[in-house]
């Protein structure tokens, strides 16, 4: 982290302080912001952007989580950041949900940050949505009534959570929440199957071009199949994320139904 | 600093104004947190809400009954019970009583500037 960037988080928190932001709120975030830098390499300016701009959008997100005295998390509470890919989120985001995990956003990089009070867990329920970025606020008003609120975003990938009182009560209580450690990362078997074909892919292409580099018209047939694979993994790619969507499926006393963790 | 204070103002109060939402009739999460929003509370989120809606059910302040709907989302709807009703009522008294004696020492605005 350079000097620059040590000013940059330096009169941040000055203004966040003058915000109204809560002292420890706003050591919180410093840390993470500047661990964030330190992994990154990037300026704080390439970052988060004009410092005004960006104190304006935490300051305001700060005044908010005040307003609401018990989402602030408490000292003693666990945090854990991790993420999936797209065939393993709802599923897990709802798993461990039901352990007490309530996903509070997503990091700059794509992490779920998620925080659980052990003295008083309680279950929360996800569900994904794939939503425009000019939508978002439309289809967050229109989860709304229903209890959602939304807990993060990636792209067009959008992220809703509730607690699973909205549907029952007190017993949505978690009264012994199991214990850590948890992993930071899950990948699904189709990722790692997509993964080893691309790489198989990958490894012909150097073959051939090892036997035979000259030949023009294998090289077009091998670009016009490139395209056309592309094409087909980005389309099936987005039907899967369309898969998944809406409420997770439960059954009257609130546990999840087999491969209930989204309507398709 | 003042939204630490605000905060804490609504933490020790938030159960006695979600009593207060259910005088009219039964109620559910949403409109709850819909309605004290418009009174100027602030957006009050699940995570803050749910908890003391349970805690009002468990003590018997309130009772709740899941209904499912023909057209929409099922909903737990809210009400009062007569003993969360006369609880209230003991409580805003007792807070009435609370603001009443905080405003004595801190006077109007005009006394503060003259002492």
């Amino acid at each position: 982290m350079t000097g620059t960037d040590h000013d940059y988080l330096t009169d941040l928190a000055r203004r966040l302080r003058a915000s109204g932001v809560p002292e420890q709120q706003i050591d919180t975030t410093v840390r993470e912001l500047s661990d964030h830098l330190d992994h990154s390499g990037a300026t704080a300016e390439e970052e988060f952007g004009p410092l005004a701009e960006f104190a304006g959008q935490l300051g305001a997100r700060g005044e908010r989580s005040g307003s609401a005295p018990e989402t602030a998390p408490d000292a003693d509470a666990e945090e854990w950041r991790w993420s999936a890919d797209i065939y393993l989120d709802v599923e897990l985001l709802n798993r461990y949900g039901d352990q007490g995990w309530e996903v509070d956003r997503m990091d700059r990089i794509g992490r779920f940050v998620a925080r659980r009070d052990r003295d008083r867990a309680m279950r929360w329920e996800y569900r994904r949505e794939v939503v425009p970025r000019r939508r978002r606020n439309d289809s967050a008003a229109e989860l709304a009534p229903e209890g959602w609120e939304p807990c993060g975003h990636w792209g067009h990938i959008a992220y809703y959570k509730r607690p699973l009182s909205v549907l029952v009560g007190p017993d949505a209580e978690v009264t012994e929440p199991p214990s850590g450690p948890l992993p930071r990362f899950f990948l699904s078997r189709q990722t790692k199957n997509m993964m080893v074909v691309g790489l198989v892919g990958w490894a012909i292409l150097a073959v051939l071009y090892l036997l035979n580099r000259t030949d023009t018209g294998m090289w077009i047939g091998a670009a016009v199949g490139g395209v056309i694979g592309g094409i087909a993994a980005v389309i099936g790619v987005r039907n899967d994320l369309r898969k998944r969507t809406g409420a997770p499926r439960r059954a009257a006393d609130g546990s999840l139904e087999e491969g209930g963790a989204g309507s398709a | 600093m003042a939204t630490d204070r605000r905060a804490s103002w609504l933490k020790g109060v938030l159960d006695l104004l979600v009593l207060g939402c259910l005088t009219d009739g039964e109620s559910y999460g949403y409109e709850i947190a819909k309605r004290l929003d418009e009174a100027g509370l602030g957006q009050i989120r699940g995570g803050t809400l749910y908890p003391v809606l349970n805690r009002l059910e468990t003590a018997g302040l309130v009772e709740a009954e899941y209904r499912a709907a023909e057209r929409g989302p099922g909903r737990r709807y809210y009400r009062l019970t007569a003993e969360g009703r006369h609880g209230l009522s003991e409580q805003a008294a007792a807070w009435d009583e609370f603001h009443a004696t905080t405003r004595a020492v801190l006077g109007s605005p005009t006394k503060g500037t003259m002492l």
